[in-house]
């Protein structure tokens, strides 16, 4: 499938088509915006299964909401965002972690010097290594490193301040640094 | 909570290498979630507009359904020949009206404004006195 069918076109103007039955704006709004969804929604849960579920579950609320959504007052992808950050939370809570940021310590099983020299083996260590943060740290980090949103933005999907969100940021890239970047050379990044 | 150490612009240049790829190897989404997010955009679509057809009313059947709102016939005519008097009277100027005396109607002035007054009138009676 091709995505982003209708580049030109924003998501407000395709929302209000799609509410107006044009299902060609549902797939053009599908394929640019599922992708974005599904990877906010696997960084937080670490399961591709429960991930597909939620992600599908946000894309039907914004189908719900296409009548009556007013163009402007929100940016659709910040929005979608926050619903997912949301679902993620309460699938979470339902697995009775006590504190949310306890995420257990995933074992250090980084590839040896030899495999790490690819880019996709540096991308898995870097997953990795983000799996291992806190849940509130590596949501932010996914937020501003995959979906590239702003602090603000950030801030409103996860519902605290700009300067929690920066507190946040800071935290989780000294926490990968500490991690990755004492073994830059089997990181190839020397 | 103590500040963390700030990253030096190397720790910065080299995070954002493993960023980029990381970026590039993220999984599109699968096409079963992208045909079942689909599927439901149209699910939720027909449920807001059914597919059922509307057929517009003729022209003639809605007039003729206006007309029957007024009150047939005898309700239409009276609104008419409103309508037409008001035309009349609206746009006429005094001096084209009709002289209503012309038209037979009786004017205050023609009336006898003298009361005539019961030569017989008693307003004391006994109680009674009416049923004799």
């Amino acid at each position: 499938m091709a995505f982003d069918t209708m580049p030109d076109t924003d998501d407000d103007t395709l929302i209000a088509r799609f509410a107006s039955g044009d299902q060609s704006a549902a797939r053009a709004l599908t394929m640019r915006l599922t992708p974005g969804v599904l990877s906010l929604a696997r960084r937080m849960l670490k399961n591709e299964a429960e991930a597909e579920d939620v992600a599908q579950e946000a894309m039907l609320r914004l189908w719900k909401t296409a009548p009556g959504w007013e163009p402007g007052r929100a940016k659709a992808s910040t929005w979608l965002y926050r619903v997912t950050s949301n679902l993620c939370m309460d699938r979470l809570r339902k697995k009775s972690f006590s504190n949310i940021d306890d995420v257990p310590e995933v074992a250090d099983d980084t590839p040896s010097a030899a495999s790490m020299m690819h880019s996709k083996d540096r991308a898995n260590a870097l997953n990795i290594a983000l799996d291992s943060l806190p849940e509130r740290q590596r949501t932010a980090l996914h937020l501003r490193h995959f979906q590239e949103l702003s602090n603000p933005e950030i801030a409103e999907i996860l519902d605290t301040s700009v300067e929690a969100v920066e507190s946040l940021l800071a935290r989780a890239k000294r926490a990968l640094a500490d991690r990755l970047l004492t073994q830059q050379d089997k990181l190839g990044l020397v | 909570m103590q500040d963390p150490k700030k990253l030096t612009a190397k720790e910065e240049q080299a995070l954002a290498a493993l960023f980029q790829d990381a970026r590039a190897s993220e999984p599109h989404p699968s096409e079963a979630l992208l045909t079942r997010v689909i599927a439901d955009a149209a699910a939720a679509a027909s449920v807001k507009t059914p597919s059922v057809e509307t057929q517009r009313t003729p022209l003639w059947d809605r007039l003729g359904g206006v007309f029957l709102n007024l009150g047939g016939l005898p309700g239409a005519s009276v609104m008419t020949a409103s309508v037409m008097l008001g035309l009349v009277f609206g746009y006429a100027g005094p001096d084209d009206l009709l002289d209503l005396s012309s038209l037979g109607v009786e004017t205050l002035s023609e009336f006898d404004t003298d009361m005539e007054v019961f030569d017989t009138a008693d307003f004391s009676f006994d109680e009674g006195d009416l049923l004799q």
